[in-house]
């Protein structure tokens, strides 16, 4: 008996070591089903995701809903090739959730085994579940993809624009620089002054408006203004006299511009720096621009008549760098009594105190001219003449008599070579007058200062006009940010100079501006200042900074989109924008081009299958 | 007794020591067991992510690839500027996006290195560090119409715990075609007026001699009608028509056809053009399509392919032409993937285009800055088109030249 009961309690004992041992034993481990299921869950997720990863449409082509999608187009015969992945997430990208499910359902809803709960997502978005159960337990695969983003297109159009025919708004600007009579030949000695001027409208200009900013000394004495001999305006002037004419007889070709001051009852008549001729006008503009390298200029000068004696001054420019090949005035004049001075800026290149009275020259100039070696520094040239007058003096020579001209026969003749000719195609220009009341108000003053921006288009030339009522010299500086503004050294600005008088009055109504000394990052300034004369020398508000630049008539590539249509009108509507301003609505030719299959990197995106 | 009690004793632990060490070692076993899984899954997913990328890589290429196509095209058309090097610049446009240092907004979020950073940030979210290396792109052509991109990597792939780890040196390659792109030549030399798309012919456009013959009189154009003398009288048409037959006196209203193509030599009675001595011709000559008799040559040419060409703009390969690189560099000198396409004078002058006299309208030379005279091609109704004898020898055309 001893030994059972020995042995029943070695059982009992080895029973309770065993209770123990299990319970230590399951303290140290999750129950295994647990585990094997997730990894099977995980394995399945995996798998789930391979067959929609490799599995091309050709490949499920049998499949109802697919070949419902086959026989709606939606699904060419292109897309054979195409995984599933791919399919699901061009629906998806498209916004077409339910396509995306159906195809994800018809294909896995085969494939999954029953028990199991699963889901397909895209980007977070459900595309199809098959809710079992609550997820007690949840595994996923993932797949990123790159091409998909709700509502955009997969493969999608492109399309560029540009103006085939255009008829656009154009600024001409016909600058009259200072001219008069000899000084000292009022009422009893002298007569009119006259100066016409030709020039050219294209022949099929329309909505011309032009208007001129006249700016001349008369003291007592009509002006008269004709446009191709129909008189425009008769103002009666005591002094110097600036302001506007609105001119309305400029016609497409050739026109003539005549002002004639009567002859004055005291001093003498002349112009003043500021007088411009501004004509606007619209006509079909060219698209493309392109210099010539190797440039033959020939300027006509204006018909000028004085009595008893007439002077000009007649600036004309050479883009900076060029390499100056010749220079060469011909000069025509009439009417000449006593004496005859001509200088290109400081040199005086021909004088005669015995000239024939209807003189004809040819000149070399070049020499004379701002150049650096044999390259135009950029400065605007000063032509001078005087007839009957000397240049020193402020008045008539003795013995001048009746009238004196300078024709339009007479032309400067240039020939130069530009470094870099400019040629933009797929371009129309324009002008922009930028006026010099920004910055100093509207006070007029000795010294004026304006500034401007300039951020978008390639500026082909530009122009400063100084408008006074008196004048001598005039010193002008541009510079932009951050170069610092230059100084006044009594004689010039310290830096940055683009124009100096070479003598007195010789302000002329254009000065090139070199197009390096503007920014397109920076403020732009320009400063100018009368010197060596008299305090009254002011310079007005009303003076201005003319830009010609061009302006886009193009646009390239811009947004992929679904179709066609909707990738030309946006490529049209940018075009819109881009030239609205310079253009007439409603002129606009355009034509645009397209790309097809545009891919575009949306995403990426993740694709996931968890099951449950 | 005691003993037995011992005996007993003695069994029960041996029998339950299996039983003790079993339920000691479980545990363990379980425990490893489950840590094989989740090492497997760990790595699955991660041997996963590294082919994903590579994968996403194949594509990322190709729409980087065809983007930057149309990129530096559209440069080089709205600047109206060549480029130095055009796959050099391709090849930056690809990897950052930018056009000669500046953004190119066509590859922005487009490019390479983007999508370096866009993916390694996903990998982060899933719990994987991925380093991509760019160890070299390569792009060439491949043919006339095939631009091939060939992009080399290392991919390194771990767990965020540093334990298990990936790493793959792969390359990538694929072909983008140019079809659909714009030819930079036409607006380059057209001020931007003139456009043309690039798609490669998909026909020949060599003429072909049909029939030749040993006897012709007059030139003609019309479509062909292969028909014995009986049948002959019932064709409709005939004004319009070449009748190609075996024995053009044998045809009762021969004289009513635009012209005929006989196999014999006979020509009595045959007032309109005609070609004798053709033999085989009516197995040879195609039906209905439209073709030239040429008296000069004594031969039926088919010149349909160049028509063609001329009316749907199409690119034909030629060694004699530029390649897609040169046409986007302004280089008009050959290439052995060059292509070339004929320039429509119609289009140039419409869009105020100044036109070149006399000049060959194969683009290249069209467009050359030396005179490359061209000649006159009988059979062609455009009388604009001319070719010079070099093209006209590629085109088959060469004894067609006036």
């Amino acid at each position: 008996m001893k030994g059972v009961a020995i042995s029943f309690d070695v059982l009992f004992s080895c029973v309770f070591l065993l209770m123990f041992l299990s319970i230590y034993a399951s303290s140290f481990y999750v129950p295994p089903r647990f585990e094997g299921e997730y990894y099977h869950s995980y394995k399945v997720a995996s798998d789930a995701l391979m067959i929609l990863k490799k599995t091309r449409i050709y490949d499920v082509q049998e499949d109802p809903t697919i070949q419902f999608y086959m026989n709606n187009g939606d699904i060419t015969p292109d897309d054979m090739n195409r995984t599933l992945v791919d399919l699901i997430g061009t629906f998806w990208s498209e916004n077409r959730t339910e396509d995306a499910r159906n195809v994800t359902r018809s294909i896995l809803e085969q494939l999954m085994p029953n028990s199991i709960s699963y889901g397909v997502y895209m980007g977070g978005d459900v595309i199809h579940e098959r809710n079992l159960s609550f997820p007690s337990r949840l595994a996923k695969s993932s797949l990123m993809v790159s091409g998909y983003m709700v509502g955009k297109p997969t493969r999608g159009f492109m399309a560029r624009a540009w103006l085939q025919r255009v008829r656009g708004n154009e600024t001409f600007l016909l600058p009259i620089s200072p001219a008069g009579s000899g000084f000292g030949a009022f009422y009893f000695q002298g007569g009119d002054f006259t100066l016409e001027k030709t020039f050219e409208i294209p022949s099929d200009a329309e909505n011309i408006s032009s208007q001129l900013d006249l700016s001349v000394h008369e003291e007592r004495g009509y002006i008269h203004i004709y446009m191709n001999d129909i008189l425009q305006a008769s103002i009666y002037s005591t002094s110097t006299y600036y302001g506007t004419v609105n001119i309305n007889d400029v016609r497409p070709g050739m026109n003539v511009l005549k002002i004639v001051l009567e002859r004055p009852l005291f001093y003498h008549s002349h112009t003043h720096p500021g007088m411009v001729l501004k004509v606007t006008y619209s006509h079909e503009k060219n698209l493309s621009y392109a210099e010539e390298r190797e440039v033959f200029e020939r300027q006509e000068l204006p018909h000028v008549i004085g009595s008893p004696a007439v002077w000009m001054i007649y600036p004309f420019d050479i883009p900076k760098g060029s390499q100056v090949n010749s220079a060469k005035l011909h000069f025509e004049g009439a009417g000449v009594n006593r004496w005859m001075e001509i200088w290109v800026n400081d040199h005086l290149v021909y004088s005669s105190s015995s000239p024939p009275s209807d003189p004809v020259l040819n000149l070399d100039i070049k020499d004379y001219l701002h150049l650096s070696g044999n390259s135009s520094t950029g400065e605007t040239n000063i032509l001078a003449i005087y007839l009957d007058m000397e240049s020193t003096r402020d008045r008539y020579v003795t013995g001048a008599r009746g009238t004196a001209e300078i024709l339009n026969s007479s032309y400067v003749e240039l020939n130069y070579t530009k470094p870099e000719p400019v040629r933009y195609y797929g371009r129309i220009t324009a002008t922009r007058l930028i006026p010099f009341d920004q910055l100093d108000g509207q006070d007029a003053a000795l010294i004026k200062k304006m500034y401007f921006d300039w951020t978008d288009f390639p500026i082909l030339s530009s122009y400063l006009h100084i408008v006074q009522k008196y004048s001598w010299k005039v010193a002008a500086a541009a510079w932009h940010d951050p170069e610092g503004e230059p100084n006044w050294n009594g004689t010039d600005w310290d830096k940055y100079q683009i124009f100096k008088s070479p003598t007195g009055r010789s302000v002329p109504s254009s000065m090139y501006i070199p197009v390096e000394r503007f920014s397109t990052d920076t403020r732009n300034y320009v400063k100018a200042r009368d010197f060596d004369g008299s305090s009254s020398n002011l310079v007005l508000p009303d003076s201005f900074v003319s830009v010609n630049f061009l302006v886009p008539a193009q646009v390239g590539y811009g947004d992929v989109f679904p179709n066609r249509t909707a990738a030309e009108q946006d490529a049209i509507q940018r075009l819109n924008e881009t030239v609205r301003g310079y253009v007439e609505g409603g002129e606009i030719e355009t034509q645009t081009t397209e790309i097809v299959n545009v891919p575009t990197m949306w995403g990426l995106t993740e694709m996931e299958v968890r099951v449950w | 007794m005691v003993r037995k009690g011992i005996l007993f004793s003695s069994m029960a632990l041996l029998a339950i020591i299996p039983i003790i060490l079993i339920l000691h070692h479980y545990p363990i076993l379980v425990r490893e067991k489950r840590s094989l899984e989740v090492e497997e899954m760990i790595f699955d997913q991660l041997n996963f992510f590294e082919k994903n990328v590579e994968e996403d890589l194949d594509r990322i290429l190709f729409i980087s690839a065809r983007r930057a196509l149309i990129a530096v095209t559209n440069n080089v058309i709205i600047n109206g500027t060549p480029i130095d090097d055009a796959p050099s610049i391709i090849k930056e446009l690809v990897r950052n996006g930018a056009f000669q240092g500046e953004t190119e907004p066509l590859m922005e979020e487009n490019n390479i290195e983007y999508w370096y950073e866009e993916i390694r940030e996903m990998g982060e979210l899933i719990g994987f560090n991925l380093t991509l290396y760019d160890m070299g792109l390569e792009v060439n052509l491949s043919n006339n119409s095939m631009v091939n991109f060939e992009i080399f990597t290392r991919i390194n792939a771990t767990d965020l715990l540093n334990v298990h780890a990936i790493s793959r040196d792969s390359s990538h390659e694929l072909n983008v075609s140019i079809e659909g792109l714009e030819d930079p030549t036409y607006p380059l030399n057209t001020y931007g007026l003139v456009k043309r798309i690039i798609y490669i012919c998909d026909f020949d456009p060599r003429a072909r001699r049909e029939a030749n013959g040993t006897l012709s009189s007059g030139s003609v154009k019309g479509i062909t009608v292969v028909a014995n003398a009986s049948e002959a009288d019932l064709i409709p048409d005939k004004s319009s028509k070449i009748l190609v037959t075996h024995n053009a006196s044998e045809v009762s209203n021969v004289n009513q056809f635009l012209g005929v193509v006989a196999e014999t030599n006979d020509t009595f009675g045959i007032t309109i053009p005609y070609l004798v001595g053709a033999v085989g011709a009516m197995t040879s000559v195609t039906p209905g399509e439209e073709r030239y008799l040429d008296s000069a040559t004594k031969s039926l040419w088919d010149l349909t392919g160049i028509e063609r060409m001329l009316t749907e703009k199409c690119y034909f390969p030629s060694r004699d032409g530029p390649d897609f690189f040169q046409r986007l560099e302004g280089n008009l000198f050959s290439s052995p993937y060059g292509i070339e396409s004929f320039v429509d004078l119609v289009e140039l002058s419409s869009n105020d285009v100044t036109l070149k006299p006399n000049q060959s309208v194969v683009d290249h030379e069209y467009f050359s800055e030396e005179s490359i005279y061209g000649y006159r091609v009988r059979g062609v109704d455009e009388s604009w088109f001319r070719l010079s004898v070099e093209s006209a020898r590629r085109y088959g055309v060469e004894e067609l030249l006036e």
